[in-house]
């Protein structure tokens, strides 16, 4: 299963990675997730290209005399907001992920631009994946959320609005599988005095 | 004396190079792959810099001490 997806991944790494550790997958939420953020940044771009309309008819209806470089000025502040913002939001999308490696997944969630959480899960504690899609713009567009029973710290794991999550709920499921393979023939191995 | 106008200006662009301080921070610190994230930093970099050109070019074109509204 590596080989299907080390070679996509293998130049990518996350704080906290181990070293023998492969990514499988990096998942995000579905683009359409970030359009719908964006939706709002282009609102006010609009606003912007209104405000520069309305501040021209303004002017020259109520002859004002005004430097026309301040109007430009305040044009430029609104605009350097706008791009300070389509980052901001961006950084908010793109460094939301879900990062699932031959060992564990590992849950980055960035809230805003001051908080972040990370939380991962070792494959053997996984009980139960549960995959959904709901909506008709998700269902056309399959996205969904995974829902991860553990049996760690952390009840339960949500993957959000991930692109094609009943394959990546097979994936996990193998992993998972793998993984308490390998616990119970160290086990084996324990009892059977090897190591 | 103190020019109101200018201090704003002066706390606008105070507040606007933190924010993008902020974002080449998060950029750089958490990325996973080095060449998207030089990338994505080059591109927000380019695209500061041309505002803040602009932007400066702009505010030095004003007469901020004989600021007037005529009605």
């Amino acid at each position: 299963m590596e080989n299907n997806f080390q070679h996509e991944y293998e130049d990518y790494t996350f704080r906290g990675k181990r070293k023998q550790e492969v990514i499988i997958l990096i998942l995000r939420r579905h683009w359409l997730v970030i359009l719908f953020r964006f939706f709002p940044i282009f609102l006010f771009f609009i606003g912007i290209v209104v405000f520069n309309l309305l501040a021209d008819n303004f002017i020259s209806f109520f002859q004002i005399d005004i430097d026309r470089n301040f109007i430009t000025l305040v044009n430029i502040f609104l605009y350097m907001f706008f791009w300070l913002g389509l980052f901001i939001t961006w950084i908010d999308y793109y460094f939301d992920t879900w990062v699932v490696t031959d060992q564990r997944i590992v849950n980055i969630e960035q809230i805003g631009l001051f908080r972040r959480e990370v939380s991962e899960l070792e494959h053997s504690k996984i009980q139960d994946v549960t995959s959904e899609i709901r909506g008709i713009i998700p269902t056309l567009f399959k996205y969904g959320y995974i829902y991860i029973q553990t049996a760690g710290e952390k009840e339960r794991f949500v993957f959000k609005q991930i692109p094609r999550p009943v394959k990546v709920r097979n994936i996990i499921m193998q992993l998972q599988k793998r993984a308490i393979l390998e616990e119970k023939k160290k086990e084996g191995e324990i009892l059977r005095g090897k190591i | 004396m103190i020019n109101f106008f200018l201090i704003i200006y002066f706390a606008l662009m105070l507040l606007f190079i933190g924010g993008c301080i902020v974002v080449v921070y998060h950029l750089w610190n958490y990325r996973m792959h080095n060449r998207i994230a030089i990338f994505s930093i080059l591109f927000f970099s380019l695209g500061t810099l041309a505002l803040l050109v602009f932007n400066v070019t702009t505010a030095l074109k004003i007469s901020w001490s004989d600021f007037v509204f005529i009605f």
